[in-house]
């Protein structure tokens, strides 16, 4: 393999917060350079574990994690991380967020760049006017979209998504699938601009709208159990994606590896219910 | 501030001078009118207003006589309070050690080392600097402490993803997470200073309000004791509200969202 089809690499990782009860049991995985990778599995499979992993905030039990043939040792700007809902200083201005993310990233020569190119970030994503506001006196979507900003602002090459969009409404939800799909695939192609992205879920459909793979994960402990590919042309929209004929087998093959189609709320009509 | 909200605290303001004036009233028809309560112990308004007048310069002489005590020995509390929290909170293991002891150090009354501190510091106002130093130190500390260990994980992490270390972690996420905490600690401390420098005043001081307070009483001028009461009141009520503001300002960011 080339060095860029195994960019970041998770060699039989296992990890457990307590001795010999493991929360990851030997997670082996290989992502390409400019990958979207989704994963999906039931609460408690240790899915969000997987990605602190990733980005350094915990080290393994048992294994090794590379990027780049580097061994991962502690968080780093190379890897921006989005989380659910808590990404931003509440204490600071959209702005000022990502002013200070550029100035750990070292970008901007001095503080009045640093301050434009959050601006143009905020843009990108349809918040130039909310640059002053905080993050409490937006709404979850806005702040999740400021979040993301920050995270291609300090032009990371990889983007750690934990359950970016699990605490928004549905309607809100599907503006930030289209949105981030433009902002990914309007980087994509360029080999330096392209971003490899690893994407935490527990939504079928986002998953599979979103993900070039889907990683099914089990749990008890949490282990890798399916990697499937996602057979939907690029570049994509979500209501593209939805009305492909690929789209719904796709969907029940993951539901079926879920195990969970017998779950009453996860069948498509109710799972809306579930997630606000 | 919307409109409603000026509103509703003008409103509470009101209320506030009514009842203050109401009970003002009906201590004048007590007093002045009635004549009930014995005169020396609970002199009217109208023997208590001309000596207002005629202790207003002794009162301002007091005020900066206390305050000169009281501002740089809460100041050097705050500063020095918060500053031992940060550097102990981010080290768990000292602070696993130290925690036990500040906590009994916190709720001991500072006021019992009076008659030591008068005997081992220089001069009066050093020993009472002392005393209230020590008396605010204390729930600043803890708060700072508290505050630190109860900054969010998910900032902590945030911070982490930032590479945020030293003076930037300290200064951009720390310190304002624990900031609403660190308040709680003033504000405490605050408090605690008030009675900590009126009882230092009028043990040994021949200055400030305290000693102006004690100074009336042993001559059993009561008028001019309750000048002293009011005006120290009103004082402590300006103090605190001021606090108050700045409390506001700087954690702008945790007003209901």
């Amino acid at each position: 393999m080339t060095d860029t089809q195994r960019y970041i690499t998770v060699d039989d990782v296992s990890f457990g917060y307590e001795a010999n009860q493991l929360t990851l049991d030997s997670i082996s995985l290989i992502i390409g350079r400019g990958e979207f990778v989704a994963v999906i599995g039931p609460s408690g499979c240790g899915k969000s574990t997987l990605l602190r992993l990733l980005a350094g905030l915990v080290e393994p039990t048992r294994g090794k994690l590379t990027v780049d043939g580097q061994p991962i040792c502690g968080p780093g700007l190379d890897r921006a991380v989005v989380f659910q809902d808590y990404s931003l200083f509440p204490w600071m201005t959209c702005r000022d967020n990502i002013v200070l993310a550029l100035e750990q990233a070292k970008l901007g020569a001095n503080k009045t760049e640093r301050r434009q190119i959050a601006l143009d970030f905020l843009s990108l994503v349809g918040l130039a006017q909310d640059g002053d506001k905080l993050p409490g006196q937006l709404s979850g979507g806005m702040r999740q979209r400021t979040a993301i900003a920050r995270a291609l602002a300090i032009n990371a090459p990889i983007l750690l998504m934990d359950e970016p969009f699990g605490a928004l409404d549905e309607i809100t939800r599907a503006r930030q699938q289209d949105l981030l799909l433009d902002l990914w695939q309007g980087g994509q192609g360029d080999e330096k601009a392209g971003k490899t992205v690893f994407f935490v879920t527990h939504d079928v459909e986002e998953a599979v709208i979103l993900g070039d793979r889907v990683m099914v994960m089990g749990t008890r402990p949490g282990r890798l159990v399916r990697d499937i590919q996602v057979t939907l042309p690029r570049p994509r929209t979500r209501m593209g994606s939805l009305q492909h004929p690929n789209f719904s087998p796709l969907r029940d093959l993951l539901l079926n590896e879920l195990n969970l189609v017998v779950d009453e709320l996860l069948l498509p009509g109710s799972s809306h219910g579930a997630h606000i | 501030m919307n409109s409603l909200d000026a509103k509703s605290r003008l409103y509470g303001l009101m209320s506030f001078l009514v009842i203050v004036i109401f009970l003002a009233g009906v201590y004048g028809l007590l007093t002045d009118v009635l004549r009930l309560p014995n005169a020396v112990l609970f002199p009217g308004w109208q023997k208590i207003i001309p000596a207002f007048g005629l202790s207003f310069k002794q009162l301002l002489e007091g005020l900066a006589s206390s305050m000169g005590l009281l501002a740089p020995a809460v100041a050097a509390s705050v500063l020095t309070g918060v500053a031992a929290g940060v550097i102990i909170g981010l080290r768990p293991k000292i602070e696993a050690v130290l925690l036990p002891f500040i906590r009994a150090m916190n709720p001991l009354p500072s006021t019992m080392l009076i008659p030591y501190a008068i005997a081992v510091m220089p001069t009066f106002w050093f020993s009472s600097w002392i005393i209230i130093y020590i008396g605010v130190l204390w729930p600043v500390l803890m708060n700072t402490l508290h505050g630190i260990a109860m900054l969010e994980p998910r900032w902590i992490d945030n911070a982490r993803c930032l590479n945020l270390t030293g003076r930037h972690l300290v200064f951009k996420v720390v310190l304002p997470g624990a900031m609403p905490q660190i308040f709680a600690g003033i504000n405490a401390g605050l408090i605690r200073s008030f009675l900590l420098l009126t009882v230092a005043e009028m043990i040994g001081s021949k200055a400030g309000l305290g000693y102006f307070v004690q100074y009336y009483a042993d001559f059993a001028k009561y008028d001019r004791v309750i000048v002293g009461m009011i005006w120290l009141s009103f004082i402590v009520v300006l103090i605190m509200t001021l606090f108050d503001l700045l409390k506001k300002r700087i954690l702008y960011w945790t007003k209901k969202r």
